[in-house]
């Protein structure tokens, strides 16, 4: 993991015909192995922060570089590639695929990634497993706890905490 | 002779000569058409041969404008089809937008999630065909015409509902290419 350089960025949307900027010049600078914590209003633009550095969302101008790369030069191809390799997202939703098991749910990146379908099985046990979800894994979302839909959306991401 | 029909199912009715002059020319020694086995040698003066293609092409040749209606509702029933395919894979990838934003959100290349849409489309496309040869073996029967389906639609059939489905959800592919990833945040 590398460390995490934003500069200038400025994030523009239209609404209402009027042009919103969430982040208007932030610059930021998170070394490697750092626990960073977002605190902030609701609107403030924690969530539109959160989807550039996860390549989701393109600034309108501004660099974010992690590990020495400018994930917003990346085209399309690349970015996906980063999307799936260097970042674990949780969404505020969970945002599991409603008619995907809880195993399945977790087998997607890992499938997309290139894994094999057994490979991709196994270490999607082992990830559900560590989050407490090893009796639950044929449950599709709809099956399972307002609390336990985040588990397999935590084990999708890949991020374990200890 | 039975299951002899022609324009659509009605039976042929075979004379000898002498039976036709009596029964259609009053006894006159008239004749349209003698049927024979083998080749002649020679013919009688204004005779001439058709051999036995040419017989069953101008038997069936008032049938030619009914079977061009067959084809044109054929290729009207194509069409629905395309519709109705169309409609199934384009509400189905509106209802799952979301679903693509996350694939797209959590690394899944936008060709994978297309050719998961395309080949729900081909599935939807094959059973219907399959759905299609059931129905006309077990209605044939019942139909009030002989209809004769040729070995070759079977072979055909597969292949035109794959190009059918595939046709009905560009639709649908485009709204999964167009899918913004950051959906699944809900948006900025």
């Amino acid at each position: 993991m590398g460390d995490l350089r934003i500069a200038d960025l400025v994030v523009e949307y239209s609404s209402g015909g009027y042009a919103v900027r969430p982040i208007n010049g932030m610059s930021l600078d998170v070394p490697a192995g750092s626990l960073v914590i977002l605190l902030g209003p609701s609107g403030c633009g924690k969530t539109t922060l959160l989807s550039c550095l996860g390549g989701i969302l393109r600034p309108k101008s501004g660099s974010i570089t992690f590990d020495g790369v400018d994930i917003t030069a990346l085209n399309s191809g690349a970015l996906t590639k980063y999307r799936r390799d260097e970042v674990g997202i949780v969404f505020q939703a969970f945002d599991l695929v409603p008619s995907l098991t809880a195993l399945e749910n977790v087998m997607v990146p890992l499938r997309a990634a290139g894994r094999s379908r057994s490979s991709a099985r196994q270490r999607a046990e082992e990830l559900l497993t560590r989050v407490g979800l090893e009796d639950r894994l044929k449950h599709r979302p709809g099956d399972l706890s307002g609390g336990h839909n985040a588990s397999p959306s935590l084990a999708r991401s890949r991020w374990i905490p200890p | 002779m039975p299951n002899s029909t022609a324009l659509a199912k009605t039976p042929n009715l075979f004379l000898t000569t002498e039976g036709l002059q009596q029964l259609a020319y009053n006894g006159q020694p008239m004749v349209t058409s003698i049927g024979i086995v083998g080749t002649p040698q020679q013919l009688p003066d204004s005779y001439q041969i058709l051999d036995r293609a040419a017989g069953v092409n101008d038997l069936l040749r008032p049938e030619k404008v009914a079977a061009s209606a067959i084809t044109f509702v054929a290729v009207l029933l194509w069409i629905i089809a395309v519709l109705i395919v169309g409609s199934v894979v384009y509400l189905s990838a509106l209802e799952r937008m979301r679903d693509f934003a996350v694939f797209k959100a959590i690394g899944v290349p936008t060709r994978s999630v297309l050719a998961g849409l395309a080949l729900q489309a081909i599935i939807v496309a094959l059973l219907a065909a399959v759905v299609g040869v059931a129905l006309a073996q077990l209605l044939a029967p019942l139909f009030p015409m002989i209809v004769v389906v040729p070995m070759h639609a079977y072979v055909v059939l597969p292949a035109i509902a794959v190009a059918i489905g595939l046709l009905a959800s560009i639709a649908g592919l485009r709204r999964a290419v167009a899918v913004d990833p950051a959906l699944a945040f809900g948006g900025p």
